[in-house]
């Protein structure tokens, strides 16, 4: 660290922490340009840590000694040093680092002698020097189910997700997107996807490619649109569209911190009541959100399904945070995941007349009728339409019937979801109640507060429109309900208007996720005061 | 005669379509708007080529002349102000089996929607755009429009319109991989409907200007070019519309027009921009720029076997 990294990440670290220091940049004019007013290793602001101090530059010099590189080149090779003592710290087998070196400097074989060279000094210098107290063995993770595994990002995931649900759909994935932090990922990985039968359009504008995307749904494909919050101000008078229509489209938002442009690369869940709210009108919409970045292949695989299925667009939450993180994920066996069925109107063998807007019994869902089949001719658009004919109506009574479909086509998708499922009891003192890319925090704090024998338990939702049927009853099983969110308090504020629970938001909007102990230590608080 | 092809005396079609194929629901345009003569020319167009009502799809933004896909009897889709291009792309994009027409206004497509307008140019995918330029906002009621010309009183600008007008013909001209530019005006059916067909035939994005009398709002607008047909300037010639010897006769002004000469159309719609010798014809046409579709249509092609072997690897990249 030097000293402008140690201000910003300095309350990351737990009591007792390892914190490696590079002394080369704590000289006077490092310290005042990090705006310190005295050096904190020398007054005692770093107590009850365990420094490490290690001149990166003077030892990374030594070991290039014999190197032709000059001295700057040689500096940039410090962070390899910083690299070897880790790898000696935790126990690590060095060769994929070396392998990476190698291949990423091919063509300059002196960079990588020196990266090299310096991995393996700052390793033999943590073990000679006994400048750790102790070192670390991380076991092989065994508590996973047995399978294929790969390592996978959140905005991967979500174009697998994507195509192996069109895949599973037999119809093909139409993108249009425009680029935008942190979404654009999504529109390059979609356009190298072309041998998978997905078509992307980088359009002009966001609001182009939603309505190309739409276009694209009414001409029997299914139309997706990617973007982050900005964009997805957007396109909301187009998502309006298609709720009007009756079409299916998957909009995928990458939140990131607003307002207005806000801070492209930090993230943020501040988007909620925009899908939520965020159109003109009476206009519900399907709502999931991705969890973890493995998570987010099935969540795109659900918006996918809901969307089929119930003839509605579906907004897919996902935030900067999943968007680039990874995890390891198990490959799943493609015939063990939902069906989607697709059934496109057919003309009547008896040539009755084809009504655009007639309903299936169980889902509300309209007809799909592709222009080009014979016998369906039929106009849809933004205007009011008649239940049943789809002619445009200014009718009163079928406004008040057609905006209750709307509502009731996404409320009966409650019965087409799985039930929340707490992690630990079912009831007790707290429930952690999070949504989206909180997910691992919100785990990690419950399971060491379950083992220090709190009644704790938590619950990430993935559907956040219509939530899951059992939300209710599980909300009034707990004494406190705590609802973590990285922004102002939004899904604590849909929490407590329908279900009447005293939800208690704890929210944050740093730009950064949350950490397990800062969740931790809320939590614990609430039990504190819950048993005083 | 209409739309009896030569060898269909041999074989006589399963179906042979009618006007009434063509027509959906009662117009309700004001009497005397110009919207009602595109529509019948547009039916007729259909008629005569005997295009099957389910392979059409008109779609269109918002205004007075986006009403046109709900009385036609074909697929429609009537969708966002300004956003009739985007759709339209969408549908043409993946559907190139369908014959795509977009109907759009002065204010939908020069004003709320022109950025799509430059770029759905651009990409060129086979359709036909009308735009019906009335000069003025009809539906809500008379407010300027992007091409109201100077001095038009308007509820926006009591005192008369200010700014000079937009060329929609200039701009057109202007747009990288435009393929065909034609006008044409709403009163003289003959030509509207000959300059309806050549802009159908053209293989690319082909647009026309319908100069489109509004009776309630604008009758005055158009009121001298239909009296005074010397205002108008005929563009004649083999590749250009051709109409009838007596209707060509109404027309005074008359200019040969190459129109693959696109400096020459330029000159033409610049002129007729300030509102002197104003050109009804095709300006311009190049079937040869690249279509869209020509290109996001190549390598789908791919068995579903192959889509799902593809997926598996995929899928197992980096696995361990």
């Amino acid at each position: 660290m030097n000293p402008a990294a140690l201000k910003v990440h300095l309350k990351d670290l737990k009591p007792n922490g390892i914190l490696i220091v590079n002394t080369a940049k704590f000289r006077p004019n490092d310290l005042r340009k990090a705006h310190y007013d005295s050096n904190p290793l020398e007054d005692g602001s770093l107590d009850g840590l365990r420094v490490i101090e290690v001149d990166l530059e003077e030892r990374t010099r030594e070991a290039l000694a014999d190197s032709p590189l000059d001295t700057r080149a040689k500096d940039r090779c410090k962070n390899m040093f910083a690299l070897g003592m880790l790898y000696w710290l935790f126990h690590r087998d060095m060769q994929p680092t070396l392998d990476d070196i190698r291949k990423k400097f091919a063509k300059k074989s002196e960079v990588a002698d020196a990266n090299e060279k310096v991995l393996r000094a700052g390793h033999t210098y943590a073990d000679v020097a006994g400048i750790f107290q102790t070192s670390y063995r991380v076991p092989p993770a065994t508590d996973l189910p047995p399978g294929r595994y790969r390592q996978l990002m959140g905005n991967q995931a979500l174009c697998l997700g994507l195509v192996v649900a069109a895949r599973r759909a037999g119809v093909q994935l139409v993108l249009g997107s425009y680029p935008i932090t942190p979404a654009s990922d999504i529109l390059h990985q979609l356009s190298s996807y072309k041998h998978h039968g997905v078509v992307t359009f980088q359009a002009e504008d966001e609001i182009a490619a939603v309505c190309a995307a739409i276009g694209a749904s009414y001409a029997g494909k299914l139309g997706v649109t990617s973007t982050s919050g900005p964009g997805l101000a957007l396109k909301s008078e187009a998502i309006g569209l298609a709720v009007m229509a009756e079409l299916p489209l998957v909009v995928i938002d990458v939140q990131r911190a607003g307002p207005s442009t806000g801070m492209p690369t930090k993230t943020e869940q501040a988007d909620l009541l925009q899908a939520m709210f965020g159109r003109n009108g009476e206009c519900p919409v399907g709502i999931v959100a991705a969890r973890t970045p493995g998570d987010a292949f099935e969540t795109a695989y659900e918006a996918v399904r809901l969307a089929i299925k119930y003839m509605v667009p579906v907004i897919v939450l996902s935030d900067g945070y999943i968007a680039n993180g990874a995890e390891p994920w198990r490959i799943p066996a493609l015939d063990s995941l939902r069906e989607i069925e697709v059934r496109y109107a057919a003309q009547s063998p008896d040539g009755a007349p084809f009504f655009p807007y007639l309903r299936d019994a169980k889902t509300l869902a309209r007809p799909w009728a592709r222009p080009g089949t014979p016998g369906l001719v039929h106009r849809i658009g933004g205007l009011e339409k008649a239940d049943g004919s789809g002619n445009v109506s200014y009718d009163a009574k079928n406004h008040a019937h057609m905006t209750r479909m709307r509502a009731e086509k996404i409320a009966r998708m409650a019965d087409d979801i799985p039930p929340a499922r707490p992690l630990g009891d079912i009831s007790g003192d707290v429930l952690v109640l999070g949504w989206g890319g909180t997910a691992g925090a919100i785990t990690a704090a419950t399971l060491r507060l379950r083992k220090a024998g709190y009644s704790v338990s938590a619950l990430s939702l993935r559907h956040l429109n219509p939530f899951p049927r059992n939300l209710g009853v599980l909300l009034g099983s707990f004494r406190r309900v705590i609802v973590p969110e990285l922004n102002g308090g939004q899904l604590a504020m849909l929490i407590r208007s329908r279900y009447l629970v005293d939800a208690r938001p704890f929210t944050k909007v740093e730009g950064q996720p949350f950490t397990s102990q800062e969740l931790e230590e809320h939590v614990l608080a609430a039990l504190e005061e819950l048993s005083a | 005669m209409f739309g009896l092809k030569s060898d269909w005396s041999l074989e006589l079609p399963e179906r042979y379509f009618t006007l009434e194929d063509y027509e959906g629901g009662v117009a309700r345009w004001c009497p005397g708007c110009g919207d009602l003569a595109v529509l019948t020319a547009v039916q007729k167009i259909l008629r005569d080529e005997q295009q099957p009502p389910e392979k059409t799809v008109c779609v269109s933004g918002i205004g007075c002349s986006s009403r046109f896909p709900h009385y036609m009897h074909t697929y429609g889709f009537h969708g966002l102000h300004g956003r009739a291009l985007p759709v339209a792309c969408g549908v043409k994009s993946r559907r190139p089996d369908l014959d795509v027409w977009v109907a759009t206004g002065d204010g939908d497509c020069c004003s709320i929607g022109a950025g799509h307008w430059i770029h759905a140019t651009r990409y060129n995918m086979d359709m036909v755009v009308m735009l019906f330029d009335n000069a003025v906002y009809g539906l809500t009621k008379k407010q300027t429009s992007p091409t109201s010309p100077r001095g038009l009183k308007t509820n926006t600008h009591p005192m008369g319109s200010w700014l000079p007008p937009l060329d929609p013909l200039c701009a057109m001209l202007g747009f990288t991989n435009v393929s065909f530019v034609a006008q044409t005006v709403d009163w003289n059916p003959v030509h509207l409907h000959a300059t309806l067909r050549e802009a159908h035939k053209h293989r690319g994005m082909s647009f026309v200007r319908i100069l489109q009398r509004c009776p309630t709002y604008t009758a005055a607008v158009f009121e001298e070019l239909q009296r005074d047909p010397s205002r108008l300037l005929l563009l004649k010639g083999d590749d250009n519309v051709a109409v009838d010897p007596a209707v060509m006769k109404i027309f005074p002004n008359q200019a040969e027009h190459d129109p693959s000469d696109i400096g020459a159309a330029r000159a033409l719609a610049e002129t007729g921009s300030q509102g002197e010798k104003v050109p009804v014809g095709i300006l311009f046409r190049d079937a040869s720029r690249p279509c869209y579709e020509d290109f996001t249509m190549q390598g789908l092609g791919i068995s579903a076997e192959d889509k799902l072997a593809g997926l598996k690897r995929e899928l197992d990249k980096f696995a361990v």
